[in-house]
């Protein structure tokens, strides 16, 4: 049977995608209704005691009560009583959301500046959160410089992630379908960028993972895997089309000649083989702070540690290959030489 | 009897020798101690602040006609959206109604001639200049992008000028904390003879809760904001995590301010209303004490649920099931206010003026505005309506719906005793429906945006949120033109405005016993204290166009008592 109230709630609320979904909205729509009623009794009264208590030629007031100890009792235990119970619903949905189910599996979320990434148990990393439908999961947070938080409207769940915090949550996605991530936590000049998607497949947990979630690094073409860290890593600050973001884009670096650096010194380059051009890119990943482009801040964190020299090497064939503004996806290499070949050619210079 | 001429002078309009040109000159007014011309000077302000923040806003709203970046970048966006606030909050709306209305009308009210230490109401205000020139001084430099809230650890890696900004809201702070305890202390000491706790006009119950706030709950912004300049610029971990402090310790403090502030913000708007209702509805307010008392109760309840803004912070579960519990109990005293004032309409004799205009207005907005407030203080409906537009709209009922509603009613309402003019009375109400317009059209529907999931603070959207956009940013350019066109109506009446009695509606305050412009002094007689809204205490007269307070009969004394003989023991 269609429930002509939750029609009209397309409306105003998003799909119910999570377990979470049903629960809230009904208290939501109980409050909508609460409200709406008393609201329209209040303005209705008001209105139409403007209109007959008006003052005109030959109105005289009739005498009234200044005050009601009775009419103000009830007007006070009764929202009284109707809130005690919203409390109490939201209490309890509020339970829910925070008792995590046996059966999830554990998806690690790293927030950053302006991107996500997501780690499952497989060890695989991807940008886009893939979940399995009727899956629960639950999401260990961390953040790589500010505050960031991690929503998603159908699934009626939102957590802000600390710095130097773990958080937790939990869901269980109930409909499958493509979803958007907000980051709802202001987070700097790409806020409004940090928006990703979220699949939710009807494969089974582990099927999906398979499918949707492996990349084997010794099996893709280096600058493929460049393209991939790019996105993980460094497209929340810059791009590689020339566009404007928080950080200097790629376009035109591997044919740098010189760089002008915030502290007045400048560096030049003859060409991106050339190994004062590899140290920079190297020592600029690592070590940001230790040269900072002129008109820019000095915001990038560090990724020393966290990214390996192998995959810088791969980032460095990808600055190669957009040099020119464009990405192009290679073409999978077809041997295994050619891989072999592929990553000797990444390793980055020592 | 008094003569006709006296009368005039008493309580009609002043042609000459009022506090606007008992002294001439900049200086005289730079180093006024009257708290009328204080009240004037504040009130230059906060009208700049409110154009400037409301010209952001309008760019703002521009900017987000399209889905896409149009001709902003997201980095001017975002300074767009944080000064917007921060001006908003800091400049125009803490100090509106205290600073102009308070100022103004509290030492009259109580029949005074100014408040207790003139000295320190200017140090407020030169005070409020300084923390505003700072502001300007953000603008002149690298601007602000933290946001007003200023959160932590963003706040103290961005490159953009935090320091000048958290220095001048600083200052506005401690601007905010004397003005308070001048009002304290004022209505504390110089209650006339007669006026007593219970028989006091219900703005001074509004103002009175507002200052027990300010001088509680501002020194911890102060004390918060410097910290954050100390974690600026010594790089001591105290809410960084880089260097050994917790951000969710900023929070707290912050919102420990800035959660009572919302009700600085609520608590005189809801004076002015209860106020302006008595007077225009030329009835005793309904219900005067659990009005007078609620206000009290919504200051101290208001302490306890600051946690509220924190729900998806990741502060413990049982501190967000106690500040939700504590939450739902503010509304309480909110709810008790429109269910009283809706009575005192019952049976009055209503004044469809254009100040009852704003007062219907208000009812109407901040019943929105309060009762949207549930879905938030209840927890699982919070958790996806958190920091969304809902909550934009939110607070924008409450803020600009509620406070400037009143601010502005207010205005049009103490105009003629501030200018000794009458406004025009057809423009002031064609305004007031050109904001009450332009205000719903542009905030109800973030509402419906919000809850189908746009974030706040985006500089880009997605494109199903487009139609929602474009409502809003019309109806915010026929806000913008009602509050010009209202302002520029009060403008007008200043110069040519029809002259004022000193109490042309009625009412039976003490403020509306002197003449309209009041003289330096204040009142040239001794004021004749009734009950606030005894509108019997008050005559027309035709001689002065306005309204004259009844003599009480005089009688003999009566028989002096016995004294008893002192007890011993």
């Amino acid at each position: 049977m269609i429930n002509p109230l939750q029609s009209l709630a397309q409306f105003y609320l998003p799909k119910q995608a999570s377990n979470f979904a049903a629960e809230t909205d009904f208290l939501f729509n109980a409050i909508l209704w609460i409200s709406i009623v008393s609201f329209v009794a209040i303005v209705v009264v008001m209105v139409w005691f403007a209109v007959i208590y008006r003052r005109r030629p030959g109105y005289v007031p009739k005498p009234s009560p200044s005050h009601s100890l009775g009419l103000e009792l009830l007007w006070t235990i009764g929202p009284s009583l109707i809130l005690i119970w919203i409390f109490f619903e939201g209490a309890n949905g509020y339970a829910t959301l925070k008792t995590p189910s046996n059966d999830a599996e554990v998806i690690e979320v790293t927030a950053l500046q302006f991107g996500w990434q997501f780690t499952y148990p497989n060890g695989e990393v991807t940008d886009t959160l893939h979940l399995s439908v009727n899956q629960p999961v639950r999401l260990q947070m961390t953040s790589n410089d500010v505050i960031h938080s991690f929503y998603v409207p159908e699934f009626r769940a939102k957590m802000d992630i600390m710095p130097g915090r773990k958080h937790s949550m939990w869901f269980k996605p109930t409909l499958i379908g493509e979803y958007k991530l907000f980051c709802t936590e202001y987070c700097g000049e790409g806020h409004s960028k940090m928006v990703r998607d979220v699949i939710v497949h009807a494969e089974p947990w582990k099927e999906m993972l398979r499918k949707n979630v492996r990349w084997r690094e010794d099996q893709n073409h280096p600058v493929a895997n460049g393209h991939r860290l790019y996105k993980l890593w460094c497209g929340g600050c810059h791009s590689y089309d020339g566009s404007a973001k928080t950080g200097p884009s790629f376009k035109g670096l591997a044919s740098l000649t010189n760089r002008e650096f915030a502290d007045g010194s400048s560096l030049s380059f003859s060409g991106s083989e050339s190994d004062e051009w590899q140290d920079y890119i190297s020592e600029s990943i690592r070590k940001p702070d230790a040269k900072i482009v002129k008109g820019y801040p000095n915001q990038m964190p560090s990724f020393e540690g966290k990214l390996s020299p192998e995959q810088i090497g791969y980032i460095i064939r990808f600055l190669r290959e957009v040099d020119g503004g464009t990405y192009t996806e290679p073409a999978k290499p077809a041997t295994e030489s050619e891989v072999e070949a592929g990553a000797e050619a990444a390793v980055a210079p020592q | 009897m008094a003569t006709v001429t006296q009368k005039q002078q008493l309580f009609g309009h002043a042609p000459t020798n009022h506090y606007l040109d008992a002294s001439r000159g900049v200086m005289s007014w730079i180093f006024t101690l009257d708290h009328k011309r204080i009240a004037i000077m504040y009130m230059y302000g906060v009208i700049l602040s409110l154009f400037l923040a409301g010209i952001f806003a309008l760019v703002l709203r521009l900017e987000l006609y399209t889905p896409g970046p149009w001709f902003l970048t997201s980095a001017q966006y975002n300074q767009m959206f944080t000064l917007h606030g921060a001006v908003m909050v800091f400049l125009f709306i803490i100090p509106s109604i205290p600073a102009i209305i308070g100022n103004f009308v509290l030492p009259m009210m109580l029949g005074a001639k100014d408040v207790a230490f003139p000295r320190l109401n200017l140090a407020s205000l030169w005070l409020y200049w300084a923390g505003g020139f700072f502001f300007i001084v953000v603008l002149a430099t690298s601007g602000l992008d933290t946001g007003w809230t200023f959160y932590t650890p963003y706040s103290t890696t961005t490159s953009t000028n935090v320091i000048a900004a958290t220095l001048g809201a600083f200052i506005l702070g401690f601007s905010s904390i004397f003005t308070g305890l001048n009002f304290i202390v004022t209505i504390n000491t110089m209650r006339p003879k007669g006026m007593t706790w219970f028989r006091m006009p219900l703005l001074l119950w509004g103002l009175y809760s507002t200052s027990i706030i300010q001088v509680l709950a501002t020194p911890v912004l102060g004390i918060t904001l410097l910290l954050l300049i100390v974690e600026r610029l010594l790089k001591l971990g105290i809410f960084d995590p880089a260097y050994g402090g917790d951000p969710l310790l900023y929070q707290h403090f912050f919102w420990f301010y800035s959660h009572p502030a919302v009700y600085i913000m609520i608590l005189p708007a809801m004076g002015v209303i209860s106020e302006m209702l008595g007077v225009h509805c030329r009835k005793e307010v309904f219900g005067y004490k659990f009005i007078a008392l609620s206000s009290v109760a919504i200051a101290l309840l208001g302490f306890l649920v600051w946690g509220h803004h924190m729900f998806t912070s990741g502060q413990s579960e049982m501190a967000s099931l106690v500040f939700s519990a504590i939450t739902f109990s503010v509304a309480v005293p909110s709810a008790i206010k429109v269910f009283n004032w809706l009575c005192t309409m019952y049976r009055g004799d209503i004044n469809l003026s254009t100040p009852m205009m704003y007062i219907m207005s208000f009812i109407f907005l901040f019943g929105i505005g309060g009762l949207t407030g549930l879905w938030l203080g209840a927890l699982s409906t919070d958790i996806p309506l958190h920091d969304t537009y809902f909550v934009v709209a939110h607070f924008h009922y409450v803020m600009v719906g509620g406070t400037m509603t009143s601010l502005l009613g207010g205005l049009f309402h103490w105009w003629p005793k501030m200018s000794g003019r009458m406004y025009n009375e057809p423009l002031g109400k064609l305004f007031c429906l050109l904001v009450f317009i332009g205000f719903n059209l542009t905030f109800f529907p973030q509402f419906i945006m919000g809850s189908l999931g746009m974030p706040r603070r985006y500089h880009e959207y997605q494109a199903v949120y487009q139609i929602y956009h474009q409502l809003s940013t019309i109806g915010a350019f026929t806000l913008g033109i009602g509050i010009f066109g209202a302002v520029m109506t009060l403008v007008y009446a200043w110069f040519f405005g029809r002259k004022a009695s000193g109490n042309p509606w009625g009412a039976a305050t003490l403020e509306w016993q002197s003449s309209s412009p009041p003289s330096f002094h204040n009142f040239e007689h001794r004021v004749i204290v009734s009950a606030p809204y005894d509108f019997s205490s008050v005559v027309y007269d035709e001689s002065v166009d306005g309204y004259v307070p009844v003599v009480p009969k005089r009688e003999a004394a009566p028989a002096p008592q016995p004294t008893p003989a002192p007890v011993s023991n």
